[in-house]
C-alpha cells in the first residue's frame, strides 16, 4: 500500500469545493488548504500505477483541478 | 511513549510534507494558536539532519523552541521531511548531556567545566611532551559548524602541529571527493539541485534517495510528474522506495556496478552517442594515476565491456544496460546523475565515481541546465566544514594539500605561524587513526559531534581501542550516553543546533547561516567555545583569539580568498539576509555560482574564454575519462559466509539515531535493525518474519530479527545502520579504498543461522 502526501492546485477560489468532493472519495484524507487554490491531502493507493491513475483522473474529471503534485511517497509493507 | 504504526508514520509524513508545501504546517499553526497572545519569533536556520540542507525557520517563544517551518525562499521551497519537522524535540531530549562528566574509578561522574577542561589539557600536554604531537588526534564531523571545524583544524595542525585531523566524512564522502579531484582536478559538484528540474533522464546509482534525501527525492518526483517523458533509472541491488518511481530498475550483485557503468559507456561509444567535439576540446584520458591515454585506447578498453559480459558479471539483464545507456545518451535530452553511499562506501569507490563522471564527459552532458554529475552528501556540513575547510588528515583549507610545499607555506603565512610549522606528511586517515589508537601510538583522541563507537566499520575492534587503559578519549557531544560517550574518559556537553550560531554548507555548494535561537541547555557550551578554551589551556590561545563565531568567519573569508572556493563576498550580513548562497562568490555583490566551470556563471572562467566550459581544475584544463576496470569488492560470499551483507538507511532515522530516537514519533518506529531477507532465502533457511537469526562475518556476530521482503535481492541481506543496540557495524569490513581511504560498509560476506 502506498501512502502519498499530495498538493492539489485548483482554479483560484475553488479549493474548498474540491475539498468537499475529495472528502467523499475513499482513500483520501484532506489535511488542510489555503482556502483558495491549494489543498494538502494524503492519498492511499495499492500501487504507484493506481496513484498515478487517481491523479490523472482527478485532473481529467474535476474541471477545478489544475494539477496534482506529490510531496511525499511512502510504502506501507513492512513485516 | 507514543508508538506510531508504520502506516500512521507514513500518513503523518505525507501530511506534513503536503502541508509544508502550502507554507504552513499544522504543528506550527497549532503551536501558534496556543501562543495567540504573540511574542513568538522565527529564527532562520537549516535542518540539523541530512546533506540536503533544507532551510527552515525555528519558532521561539519564552526562550523555548516550539516549532519549525520550512523556508519557502530556500531551495526546499518550504518543504521539509518529517525528521526536519520533529527537530524541536531533540533540544529537550532526556539524554541531552547537560554537564561535564569525568571518568573516576571506572564510572563517568559529574564534574565542573574547570575540572574537565584542565584534565583534558593536562593529558594532551603530557602526551605531546612525552610522545610528540602525533600522539594526539582529532576526530570531527560533517555535522560540526564550519567555524568549529576550522578552529579544530587550525589548533591541531598549526598549534599542536599534528596532521592527525580526521572526520566522519571519511566514512561517507571521501570517495566522492577523490572522484571529483581525479576527474576535474578540484572537489565538489559543479551543478545544483535546480538541475533536477531540467533533467530528462535522472540516473540514481547507489542512492536510496527516497529515504536518505527525501526532499531531493520529492524534487525528482515532481520533475517526473511535470516534465514530458522524464525517465528515472535506478541502479541498486535492492528494490528500495526510490526504485518505485523508476522507469528502469537495474538490480545487480553488490560491488559489480563498475562493469555496468563501463558497459553503458561501451553502448554510448558503439551507438555513436558520444559528443566528439566536446571530447576533443575538453576531455583527456587516463589509466592508473597517469593521464596518458587516447580516446582510441579508451575504446579498446571498453571493447570487452559488452552489455552481455557486464550483465553476466553483475547478474542483471544486458538489455537493461543498453536501455539505460540509450536513455542517458539520447541527443537533446538532459541527464543528471546522483549517487551517494552505494558508490562511495566501497574499496573501489573512487573508480565507481570516475565511471559516472565518464558518462557525462563522453556525452558532453555537463554544465548546462539538467546536465550534471551530482554526488549527494550524507551530513549537513560534510561539504562546508570538513571537505571545503580541509579538516582531513591530508588537507589544508580550501583545496590546499598538506603534502604541497607551496600550500603549506601559504597557510603558514595566512595563519601567522613560523615557516615550517605545518608538517609536510599527511596524518592518519580514520581507520588508520583508530588502528593507531589500538596500537597505543595515539594516546589522546578528541572526538567532536560524532559517534564512531557505532559508526566505524568492524566497530568492536575500535571500541576495544577506545577502551584501552592507556587511551584518553574526550567526547564533545550534545547527548549522553551514546555508543561513543559511554567509552569516554571525559564527556564535554556541547550546545546543539538552535543553541549556537554558525555556517553549514550542503551538497550543492550552498552555504547557509544557522542563527542562534535559544541559549544552550544546562551547562552545555558551543564546540567553538570549548575549542577556544582548550587552545588557551594548551598555550595556543593566539591561534584562536576569537570571541564569536562571526570572528572566525571573518578569518575564514581571508583564507578562502583567491582559491577556487572563493566566497570572500559572503559576509556574515549577507548570509543573514540570504536563504543560502552558492560559491564561488568572490565579491560582496556577486550573486553566487549556479554552475561551476561554465562561462558567464563561474567567475573563475574568463568572460572571453572561447568555449562554454573551462575545466580549470587541472593543468591541461581538461577533465579526465578514466579507464577503470571492473574489480570485485574486498570480500565476496564463499562457502563459509555465503550471503552478501549490505547496510544503509531508512527514512525514519538518521545515522546512529542519536537524535531521531529522541523524537517520540520516531523512537519506536523502525529503529530496530532487522535482517531483511528475500522470501526465497527465508524459505531456504527455514526462517519466518519476526524470528531471530544470528549473522556472523569474519569480524563479529550479532542477533537480529528477520524481516522478509520482496524488496531484498536474493542472496543479499540488508540491515540498517541506525540501531544502537544491534549494530550492523559489528559485521562490516574495515577494508578501505586505496585512494580515498573510505571503508567498504556496503559489501561483505556473512553466514546466517537460526538463533
Ligand atoms: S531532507 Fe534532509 S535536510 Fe531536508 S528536512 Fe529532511 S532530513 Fe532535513
Amino acid at each position: 500500500m502506498l501512502i502519498a502526501g499530495v498538493v492539489i492546485e485548483t482554479l483560484p477560489g475553488r479549493a474548498p469545493e474540491v475539498a468537499l468532493r475529495l472528502a467523499s472519495r475513499g482513500g483520501v484524507q484532506v489535511k488542510g488548504g489555503d482556502g483558495d487554490r491549494r489543498l494538502a491531502v494524503v492519498v492511499s493507493a495499492a500501487s504507484g500505477a493506481e496513484l498515478e491513475r487517481w491523479a490523472e483522473e482527478l485532473v481529467r474529471d474535476d474541471e477545478a483541478v489544475l494539477g496534482v503534485f506529490p510531496t511525499y511517497v511512502g510504502e506501507d509493507e513492512r513485516a | 511513549m507514543t508508538t506510531l504504526s508504520r502506516r500512521s508514520f507514513l500518513e503523518a509524513s505525507a501530511a506534513a510534507s503536503a502541508l509544508a508545501a502550502l507554507g504552513g504546517v499544522h504543528g506550527v499553526k497549532q503551536a501558534m494558536a496556543a501562543t495567540a497572545a504573540g511574542g513568538e519569533s522565527w529564527v532562520k536556520s537549516v535542518c540539523r539532519y541530512c546533506g540536503t540542507g533544507c532551510g527552515l525557520f525555528i519558532g521561539v517563544k519564552d526562550g523555548k523552541v516550539f516549532a519549525v517551518k520550512g523556508d519557502k525562499d530556500n531551495h526546499n521551497a518550504g518543504f521539509l521531511c518529517l525528521k526536519g519537522f520533529l527537530l524541536p524535540q531533540i533540544l529537550t531530549a532526556p539524554d541531552r548531556c547537560l554537564h561535564p562528566l569525568v571518568r573516576k574509578e571506572g564510572k563517568l561522574v559529574r564534574a565542573s567545566w574547570e575540572e574537565a577542561m584542565s584534565l583534558v589539557a593536562s593529558k594532551f600536554k603530557e602526551s605531546i611532551e612525552k610522545y610528540g604531537p602525533d600522539s594526539v588526534a582529532f576526530y570531527g564531523s560533517g555535522q560540526g559548524l564550519t567555524e568549529e571545524t576550522y578552529c579544530a583544524n587550525k589548533l591541531f595542525k598549526a598549534g599542536i602541529r599534528t596532521n592527525n585531523v580526521e572526520g566522519n566524512p571519511r566514512l561517507c564522502m571521501a570517495s566522492a571527493v577523490a572522484g571529483y579531484v581525479t576527474t576535474y582536478g578540484k572537489d565538489e559538484p559543479m551543478g545544483l539541485y535546480e538541475d533536477i528540474d531540467h533533467a530528462d533522464v535522472i540516473l540514481l546509482v547507489g542512492s536510496n534517495t527516497a529515504e536518505a534525501h527525501p526532499i531531493i527525492f520529492q524534487r525528482v518526483v515532481r520533475r517526473k510528474e511535470t516534465g514530458r517523458g522524464v525517465k528515472v533509472i535506478v541502479m541498486d541491488p535492492r528494490f528500495t522506495p526510490t526504485s518505485r518511481i523508476a522507469d528502469l530498475h537495474i538490480s545487480f550483485t553488490p560491488g559489480n556496478d563498475l562493469a555496468i557503468l563501463n558497459a553503458m559507456a561501451h553502448v554510448l561509444v558503439k551507438e555513436g552517442m558520444v559528443d566528439e567535439g566536446f571530447i576533443a576540446k575538453h576531455v583527456a584520458f587516463g589509466e592508473g594515476t597517469e593521464v596518458n591515454k587516447s580516446f582510441d585506447d579508451y575504446k579498446a578498453f571498453l571493447a570487452e565491456y559488452t552489455p552481455e559480459k557486464a550483465a553476466a558479471i553483475a547478474g542483471c539483464r544486458p538489455e537493461d544496460i543498453v536501455t539505460a545507456a540509450r536513455w542517458f545518451g539520447e541527443r537533446g535530452k538532459a541527464a543528471t546523475s546522483m549517487w551517494t553511499m552505494g558508490l562511495n562506501q566501497r574499496t573501489k569507490g573512487v573508480w565507481a565515481n570516475n565511471l559516472v563522471h565518464n558518462l557525462h564527459l563522453l556525452t558532453g552532458k555537463i554544465g548546462t541546465p539538467g546536465n550534471t554529475p551530482f554526488s549527494l552528501t550524507g551530513q549537513p556540513n560534510a561539504c562546508g566544514g570538513v571537505r571545503d575547510g580541509g579538516a582531513l588528515s591530508h588537507l589544508l583549507p580550501y583545496g590546499r594539500l598538506v603534502a604541497n610545499d607551496a600550500h603549506r607555506a601559504e597557510m603558514e603565512k595566512l595563519w601567522g605561524v613560523p615557516e615550517g610549522t605545518l608538517k609536510p606528511k599527511p596524518g592518519l586517515s580514520t581507520v588508520d587513526m583508530f588502528r593507531a589508537l589500538e596500537a597505543g601510538e595515539i594516546k589522546c583522541l578528541y572526538i567532536m559531534c560524532t559517534n564512531p563507537g557505532q559508526s566505524l566499520p568492524n566497530v568492536n575492534r575500535y571500541r576495544k581501542a577506545m577502551e584501552r587503559a592507556d587511551a584518553f578519549v574526550v567526547v564533545a557531544e550534545a547527548f549522553h550516553p551514546t555508543r561513543t560517550s559511554e567509552l569516554a574518559d571525559v564527556v564535554l556537553p556541547a550546545a546543539l543546533w538552535a543553541e549556537k550560531e554558525g555556517v553549514y554548507g550542503c551538497a550543492e555548494r550552498r552555504y547557509q547561516l544557522l542563527e542562534q535561537a535559544i541559549p544552550p541547555a544546562g551547562e552545555a557550551r558551543p564546540d567553538f567555545a570549548i575549542l577556544c578554551d582548550l587552545a588557551a589551556r594548551l598555550g595556543h590561545g593566539k591561534l584562536l583569539p576569537f570571541k564569536t563565531p562571526a570572528d572566525v568567519w571573518a578569518e575564514i573569508l581571508t583564507i578562502c580568498k583567491g582559491t577556487v572556493y572563493d566566497f570572500s563576498g559572503m559576509t556574515r550580513e549577507r548570509l543573514k539576509q540570504a536563504h543560502g548562497l552558492l560559491w564561488p562568490l568572490p565579491t560582496p555583490g556577486h550573486p553566487g555560482t549556479k554552475r561551476r566551470y561554465v562561462k558567464g556563471d563561474d567567475p573563475l572562467v574568463p568572460a572571453d574564454h572561447p568555449e562554454r566550459i573551462l575545466f580549470y581544475g587541472r593543468p591541461d584544463k581538461k577533465a579526465v575519462v578514466w579507464l577503470r576496470p571492473q574489480r570485485p569488492p574486498e570480500e565476496v560470499p564463499d562457502a563459509e559466509f555465503p550471503f552478501f551483507l549490505t547496510t544503509g538507511r531508512e527514512i525514519e532515522h538518521w545515522h546512529t539515531a542519536t537524535m531521531t530516537r529522541n523524537c517520540k514519533e520516531l523512537a519506536n518506529t523502525n529503529l530496530e535493525s532487522m535482517a531483511q531477507l528475500h522470501p526465497n532465502d527465508a524459505r531456504k533457511l527455514g526462517v519466518r518474519a519476526g524470528q531471530s537469526v544470528r549473522l556472523t562475518s569474519r569480524r563479529g556476530s550479532q542477533v537480529f530479527r528477520v524481516k522478509v521482503t520482496d524488496n531484498a535481492k536474493e542472496g543479499v541481506i540488508f540491515i540498517h545502520m541506525h540501531d544502537p543496540d544491534r549494530m550492523c557495524n559489528v559485521l562490516t569490513i574495515d577494508a578501505v579504498d586505496p585512494v580515498s581511504r573510505q571503508p567498504e560498509f556496503k559489501v561483505c560476506g556473512v553466514r546466517v543461522e537460526k538463533a
